[in-house]
Formats: structure tokens, sequence, C-alpha cells
């Protein structure tokens, strides 16, 4: 077994998707959850030949198979019978420039078309690729619902199932597209939202909350928006389920994301918020520590092949606390490329279990077990764990600032304007609007992100963040809330009255 | 500081009135509440629905003078009605039971809340009362677009103060009357400034000052004014009590603490170049034939740059060619705003002009709009837009709004802060609101190549607008344009969907 894979069965048995990279992006997420909501792919050679030319990423070669003198001389391809005249040889390679621009606006296209995803805006864009490590397929059945009555997945549905482009980048790939489907399951033998008791409610409330984003999407024309806030509204929703596995559905005891506002780097606000974030990723941490152990203690499979099939592989008995056998079992897991591991590699996990142990005490064989393999997965997989993946689906989505590429090591939660048009709209009603304070509770219920504005005796932002030992003043949450709300209201999504009063939602003429 | 009152002398109660919170009239005393007391048709209004035995509630912003307005009318309200000027600080269950009742026949009331606590308390209610709606409605829904008009409540009547233009002409000559009443006799150490306030042509650029503020969208509340007038006479130095105060063309614009201030230093003259005007002042070449006023012992002295910088502040109110200062339009939003609210100069070419110029700043067609659309899952930068619709400026319609006519009557010289563009077809609530903010948006789109389309607040809005335009515009083209924001180049392609093939349009 390779460190990379003792997460393995936790993933697919207690969480649903496997955070195991961090070179997931959002529209990875849209090609998983379109093809989860479908059931179908498409050949999607054409049009990767058309707007990849190279054999390789970064690679200046050019595919024979992918030149104008292929598409338009050899194969005399009727698509493009226009640019035959070499006078139109340069439109033809415009062409393609603007339409590989279009098409993989989000950097998911590569040349080979199983490892392809496009910046989809039509069903026949959707492809087997399995970047997406099965979120998408986790968030099509939690949008579905359990009774397969989800508003925004018929929504998305509809928008995908259009039958003539109504829009212009589906229609300027048109001619490239295939439209005969090839079906794939739509069930996996990783785990199902609906198969955690613990998390129905959470999956209702999400429900709900989805549907309540329909609602708003049907009032507007454009498909592709549609398609946009689903994706937005899934990565959203993928990040609040990591916070809400890791209390196993006890909303209350969540750790709260704190999200700012005009908070500069390095501020008191921007380290509470980036200091929420480290304890979100290491409360899912213990948790899957605690799913591990809980594996190991029963002999459970941890891990599974690709194919997601088949009996699983265990570790063996989890050996007495004594050095020289916990050095043992711990020498049999290699390293993340499937070599024996060094003995400095060795020497770290001891010193990874003595800490665990010193954590938990060695009566706890299996929760120090647990908890010693999750570290060493985490400071050996270089493909990332949780942290990154987490990391790199909020960032590139819009919801973890800095936004997409980010350089900088501390992150912190701070939305995109579409992220927060997303919120909001989750959050109220299409027709009206709803007070800032009841907004405030409702980002906290649905997303597990608080901004600070909550004082109350029963809901105190401040005493949340407390609890989680972060500490910020009074007064700094306050700014950050008044910050928060003359954001809004820049950007048109509330309202604000004297008396610290304002209300958030759309407001007509 | 004591409260103004009878105690305070006048020039006193004229520094007092500075002081924002002296300007509360819960402070205020009887025999202030008259002197400085603005007749509006307000008055008429409130008493007006009190004998109706309306439910009647005079909300707006702190400061915009509600509970100064039941003390100053409450005297004519009939017997039985129940007074609450200041019903921001009652429990919100009793508020709504006494709104409720009022509302239902039994106990008419007259009150005064602040607009936000009144919404509030409306939200609480509106599941289980009828009236929260209609009040929610009056305040946030003030507007008619077009030939349509809203009748009068028969039950309430909610008078939001925030509607009252506190800049307009006839306010602000009677806030100067009043507040020039109030100064002391000849030894008054403000009788200078009071002395040029008091002359017609001075007044009359005071008000239209304060007019082109009241055009950009800014409101005033009457504690604003009222500061601001006694603010010119007096100045707010409090070490500066005995001695004479600055010239008010200069506390016009320098030194006032407020949001009216900084809204009028936008319009200081120092700000607006005339360059005959100025070479004149500066090189101390005017005559006094020039001036409308003529203050004894002015000192003059060339190239000063000082003195020019007073002396072109006092020629904004007092050179017989300082109105052509403020005639100057002050920038483009302002500009482009009053082409927007024209009905008669084409208002939709102007908005649809800048609209295609936020994408592509070398875009100068005004007569159809091209509906751009992008489209990625990440928060990346946007980088390329396509579009293969474009609407005709025919289609489009600009709205102006206006009060219902029977709010038109009671807020006289309001002018709204917004335009509304919309396709024919949609209604006024799909269209796109232009307020100046956006407009400001869109115009440095125009400016800078490409970077419009960059700034994200304003591109949600448009495309927020433009994705509800889809629902209504059904007509496609057979060809797609696809534009590179930032070197702003174009392709143009043919699609066949039968034959699904490409061609070149044109060829």
């Amino acid at each position: 077994m390779k460190i990379g894979e003792v997460l393995n069965g936790v993933y697919d048995k207690s969480v649903g998707w496997r955070p195991a990279t961090g070179q997931l992006k959002p529209v990875h997420i849209a090609n998983g959850l379109f093809r989860g909501f479908l059931g179908k792919v498409y050949n999607i050679k054409t049009p990767v030949h058309f707007v990849i030319p190279w054999k390789k990423k970064n690679s200046p070669d050019l595919d024979p198979e992918r030149t104008y003198d292929y598409f338009v001389r050899a194969t005399a391809d009727p698509r493009f019978q226009v640019f035959r005249d070499e006078r139109n040889k340069d439109k033809f390679e415009r062409l393609r420039e603007f339409t590989r621009e279009l098409l993989n606006a989000d950097g998911g296209v590569f040349p080979d078309p199983k490892m392809a995803s496009f910046s989809l805006t039509c069903r026949q864009m959707i492809s087997k690729d399995t970047m997406d490590r099965d979120v998408g397929r986790f968030m099509s059945e939690m949008l579905r619902g359990k009774d397969e009555d989800g508003a925004l997945a018929k929504l998305v549905v509809e928008c995908l199932m259009s039958e003539q482009p109504s829009d212009p980048i589906t229609f300027l790939a048109w001619p490239l597209l295939s439209h005969d489907p090839e079906y794939v399951k739509r069930e996996s033998s990783r785990c199902s939202p609906y198969d955690n008791q613990e998390l129905f409610g959470y999956f209702a409330l999400l429900g709900k909350t989805a549907a309540q984003l329909a609602e708003h999407q049907r009032l507007q024309g454009n498909r592709l928006a549609t398609l946009q806030k689903s994706v937005q509204f899934a990565c959203l929703s993928l990040l609040a389920h990591a916070q809400a596995l890791a209390v196993d559905g006890e909303l209350e005891k969540r750790s709260p994301l704190l999200l700012t506002m005009a908070a500069p780097k390095d501020s008191r606000l921007a380290l509470a918020s980036e200091e929420s974030l480290n304890r979100y990723y290491e409360s899912f941490e213990s948790w899957l520590a605690e799913r591990l152990a809980e594996r190991l203690e029963k002999g459970e499979p941890i891990t599974y092949d690709s194919s997601e099939e088949g009996d699983g592989e265990t570790l063996p008995e989890i050996p007495p606390q004594r050095r020289d056998s916990v050095r043992k079992y711990l020498s049999e897991i290699a390293d993340e490329k499937g070599n024996p591991i060094m003995e400095d590699t060795l020497d770290s996990r001891m010193s990874l279990w003595e800490q665990a142990a010193a954590k938990h005490g060695k009566q706890n064989r299996a929760l120090v077990m647990g908890e010693t393999l999750v570290q060493c997965y985490l400071s050996e997989y270089s493909s990332g764990g949780p942290k990154q993946f987490l990391s790199g689906v909020g960032r590139k989505a819009g919801v973890i600032y800095p936004h997409f590429a980010g350089r900088s090591k501390d992150k912190r939660i701070r939305p995109s304007v579409a992220i927060l048009d997303v919120l909001v709209k989750c959050c109220t009603p299409p027709d009206g609007s709803i007070p800032f304070n009841r907004f405030l509770d409702c980002l906290w219920e649905r997303f597990g992100i608080i901004v600070g504005g909550r004082m109350g005796d029963t809901c105190s932002d401040h005493d949340l963040l407390s609890g989680r030992e972060i500490d910020i003043s009074q007064s700094d949450l306050k700014e950050n809330t008044k910050a928060f709300i003359g954001h809004l209201v820049d950007i048109g999504l509330a309202r604000r009255y004297p008396d610290n009063i304002a209300y958030v939602g759309r407001y007509y003429a | 500081m004591s409260a103004p009152s009878g105690s305070l002398s006048g020039d006193e109660t004229i520094r007092s009135l500075y002081k924002s919170f002296h300007s509360c009239a819960e402070h205020h005393e009887g025999d202030l509440i008259e002197k400085i007391h603005i007749s509006t048709p307000i008055e008429d209004a409130i008493v007006l629905a009190a004998k109706k035995g309306k439910a009647v509630i005079i909300t707006g912003n702190p400061g915009d003078g509600k509970t100064h307005l039941i003390r100053k009318v409450e005297g004519d309200f009939p017997k039985k009605r129940t007074v609450n000027k200041d019903a921001n600080e009652a429990e919100d269950s009793e508020l709504i039971k006494s709104i409720d009742e009022s509302f239902t026949g039994k106990t008419p009331i007259v009150l005064a809340i602040n607009e936000g606590i009144l919404l509030d308390i409306c939200e609480q209610a509106k599941a289980r009362h009828v009236w929260p709606g209609a009040v929610i409605e009056a305040i946030l829904k003030p507007y008619v677009y077009g030939d349509e008009d809203r009748d009068e409540h028969d039950r309430l009547c909610v008078l939001d103060l925030d509607l009252r233009n506190n800049l307009s002409r006839p306010i602000v000559e009677q806030a100067i009357g009043k507040i020039l009443a109030l100064v002391g006799g000849p030894d008054s150490l403000l009788n200078e400034n009071a002395q040029r306030l008091k002359d017609p042509a001075v007044r009359e650029r005071i008000t239209r000052l304060l007019d082109a503020v009241a055009r950009t969208d800014f409101h005033a509340t009457m504690r604003d004014l009222l500061a601001f007038i006694a603010y010119l006479i007096c100045g707010g130095e409090e070490d500066a009590k005995d001695q004479k105060p600055r010239p008010y063309y200069v506390n016009a614009f320098n030194g006032g603490v407020g949001p009216l201030f900084d809204r009028v230093r936008e319009f200081d003259p120092l700000l607006m170049p005339d360059p005959f005007l100025d070479y004149r002042l500066y090189m101390a070449e005017d005559v006094k034939e020039e001036w409308e006023f003529v203050p004894p012992g002015e000192m003059l002295q060339k190239e000063d740059l000082d003195l020019f910088r007073e002396r072109k502040r006092r020629a904004y109110f007092e050179h017989k060619q300082g109105d052509k200062i403020l005639r100057q339009e002050r920038s483009d939003v302002d500009r482009y705003f009053e082409k927007l609210k024209k009905a008669d100069q084409s208002p939709e070419n102007v908005a649809i002009g800048l609209l295609n110029r936020f994408f592509d700043s070398k875009d100068d067609q005004t007569d159809h709009l091209v509906l751009w659309v992008s489209h990625q899952f990440s928060a990346k930068t946007t980088r390329y837009v396509a579009s293969r619709q474009v609407v005709s400026v025919g289609e489009f319609e600009v709205k102006i709004p206006r009060l219902p006519s029977h709010m038109r009557s009671v807020f006289t010289d309001h002018y709204p802060d917004h335009v509304i563009l919309k396709h024919k077809d949609m209604p006024i609530s799909e269209g796109l609101i232009v307020d100046r903010r956006f407009l400001g948006m869109l115009i440095a789109g125009d400016r800078i190549s490409g970077l419009g389309s960059r700034n994200l607040e304003a591109h949600t809005k448009i495309s927020a607008f433009y994705d509800r335009l889809a629902r209504v515009c059904k007509n496609q083209q057979n060809t797609v344009q696809i534009l590179r924001l930032d070197n702003l180049s174009r392709v143009k392609i043919g699609v066949s969907i039968t034959d699904r093939a490409y061609f070149i349009p044109g060829a």
C-alpha cells in the first residue's frame, strides 16, 4: 500500500469524494456534475483536436493530425472547406485561437481528450475526464435529491438538454460537436450523500438552498449563467460538506469560516480569517483520522483500487504500542510512488506516532495509529491532501482569497462578486429582500460562514470564534460587518438605512 | 454647549445650529422651532391625512426633521389622535399594535420614526398584518414610470422625508432668511457675512450651488442644510467666537464638517478653471464694475496665489460672470446623467453607446446593443466574450422615475437618482437601473481600452441585465463575434447549423 492511499477507504466510504489533488478546478466539477445529472458523455476528440494543436501540454510540437493542412486539405473535412483558399489560413488559425480561449476559459482542456474538461455550455461537451475525483457525481446526487426532485438539478438538465444552440459559444462550437452520447453509470461504489444518516438534515437544508437559487435562475434567460451558478453552488457546498462532516452533522458545532471584506493582508481580521480556515482544515483532518481509526479497529479495507470494485486492501492488525512493532508496521506502507520508504522518512513517521500517542494516550491504539497515518499522508503525499484540495477549489471558485492563481501562502475567506451573488440568491427570495441579520443567520446555517455581525445571546459570532481560540475583538468584527454591508450595497445586493439597518436581496425599481 | 434656547443670543443660536446634534428637534425649544421652521407642503399633507383619519407615518433619516414637523403641526390635528413624536424608542410590539389599531380605524395615530427601524418593524409584522406591505411599498418603491400612476392609500399615509429635496430653492431661501433673522444687532461679529447673504445676487448663487448639489443624488437632511447656512455666516471655530468669522465664500468650501460640506466641496471654484476670469483675478486686472457686490477694503495684490484662491471663491458668488463657473459641467457623469434624463434627446442611444463601449472602447455603435456573453466557472479574469445577438435601439426605452401624482404636490422639486433602461417588452423591474455610481463605472470602461469589462461590479450588473434581456430578445444571427478584451481584437465567423459547417460572412 502506498502512503497516498491510506485515506482512500475513508474517502470512498465515509466522504463520497476524494480530496486528493490540489489541481482540481471548478471546471472539472462542472464536467462531473453535468455527467452525473445526465449519465452521458460525448466524444470530444474533434473539438479538442481543433482547439489544441499541440501534442503535449507546454510543448511547441504540433500534432500532424491537428494542423490546418490536416483539417482542411488532407481530410477535406466539409466543416472547414470555407478555409480551403490559402489566403484564409490565417482566418482558420484565428478562429481556432479564439475558440480555444472560449472553450478553455477555465484551463481544463489538455491535448488528450480523455483528460479534457471544456468550459461546458451544452451536454455535447461533457467528457469522461475523471479529474473531479468524484466530486461532480457526489454533488449531482445531492442536487438531484433523494427522490430525484431537486429543483436546481432539474433546471440545469433543462439547460443542458436544449436542442438548438441558443448561446454564442455553443453556436460557435456546434459544427465540432458529436451528438451521439455514450451512456455511463451514474451510481458509484463510493458512498452517496444519503448513505450518511447524520447528514440527512444538512442535505435537506442544502436542497432547500439549491431550490431557492433555482427560483432566481428561472427568472433570467441565459442558460450559461445557470450553469455557472450551479457549479459555484456545488463548490460552496463542497466546502460546507467537509465542514458538516467534521462534526457529524451537528451543525452548531462547526468550525466557522470568517468572511472578511476590506481586510488587508496581515491585519487582525485577515489573520483571524486565515486562522478560521486553518481550524476548518484541522477539524476535517481530525475527523478523517477518527474514521481511519475506526476502519483499522474493525479491520475494514483501507483502500480500494481505482475501478472502485473488489474487496479492497487492508492493513495488518494494529501492533502493540511499542516502538519496534510500530516502526515495523509503518515501514510496510510504501512511499507515494510505491517504493519502500527511506530510513529518514520512517524516522519522521515515528516522530508523528510519538506526537499522536502523546495527544491521545497510547491506550487509544486505533486513534493514535489513525492520526499517525493521516499526518504521514499529509506530510508525504505531494499531490495534496484535503487542505490543498479544499483550498484549491475555494480559491479557484472565488470563495477564498487570493482568487484563482494566488501565490500567497496565507488565504482567507473573501468571496468574489460572482460568489457573493450566489450566496445572496441562496438566502433571499427572488422577489424581495430579507433583513441583514437574517441573511447572516442564513450564511452560517447554510454555508458555515460568519461575518461577525451576530452579537446576540444565543448566536454570537465572537463566541463561535473564541470557542475555537481565534482571537479577534468585537469591534474588529463590527468593522468587518460594516465593510461587508458596504460591499453588498456597492454591488447592488443590499440597501442600507440609518440605525444600523440593512436589507439584502435584489432591489427593483 | 447648551441647547439653543431663549437663553442664547441670536449669534450663539446660529453657532449652535452648526453643531449637528443641537439641531435635533428634541432639543429645540418652542420659540426656536418657530424661528427656524421652514414651511413646505408636507405640513398641509400631514394635517389633511390626520383629518381624514388615516394612520400617518412620517419617516426618513435622522436629521430630516420628522419630530420637528409633528411639533409644528400637532395643534391642527383632530382630537383623540395619538401622537408619537419619536417612535424609534417605542417597543416593537406596542408600535405594531398602535399602527394596526390606527389602520383598522380604532385609534388614529401620527408618528415619526426612522426609515430603517420602520422597515424592521414591518418585516416583523408583515406575516400577520396588511399594512406593512403598503408601508414597505411606499418606502422601497416610491416611483412610478411612464404613464402609470398610483392612488393614495385610503387608510395609510406614509411620508418619507428622504424624498424631500431640502436643497430646493424655496427651502434654501427660507433657511437663509430664517437664519439671517437670528443675527444679533449692528454690533454682531456676524454682520458682515450676514449683509452679503442678504444680497439677492449672492442668495441666488447659493441656491443655485445647492441645487447643483441636489442634482448629484445627494440627500441633505434639514439639519445638514441649517448647519451649512449657519456655518457660512459664523464658521465653526469655538476658539474664534470673539473674532470676526472668515468670509462666507471661504466657509462654503473650507472647514465645515459633514456630508453636505463634503459634497459642496466638489463644486469648489478652485476645481473649475475659467482661464479668462482666472487670469484677470490672478493679475488683479478686474475692476469694481465687474462685481455684483463690492465690499470695502479688499486688498488687491498681483500674482498672489492665496489671494487669488480667496477671490476665485468670492467670484463664484459675487462676480457678474461667476454664474458661468457654475454652469460648467462638473464631470462626464453629470453630463451623461443629464442626457439620460432628457426624453427628447434619444437617451436610449446614449445608454446603448455606453454599454457597448464598456466592452469595447472602440465601438461607437449607438443604434444597436451587442449582447456580449462570457462563460467560465472559475474566478479568473474574463478575457474573451462572444455574441450572436444584437438588439436594435428601437426596442429599448429609458424610463425616468416620477413620484405618484399625490406625492408630487407634497415633495416638490424632487430629483430622482436614477433612470431605467429596459426592453419595451420587459417589465420595469427587469430593467437596468442606471444611477450615477454605475454611470461612473461605465464611463471609466469607455475611457480605458478593455479595462471596462474588468470592473466586476459593473460587469456583473450588466451581465445580469443581458441575461434578463435574453428572455425577451429571441432573434439571433447566424454569425458569432468574439472579442478579446485586452487588445480589442475581434473575430467574426458564420455557422451553418444545418450543414454543421463554418462560413466567412460576406465572402
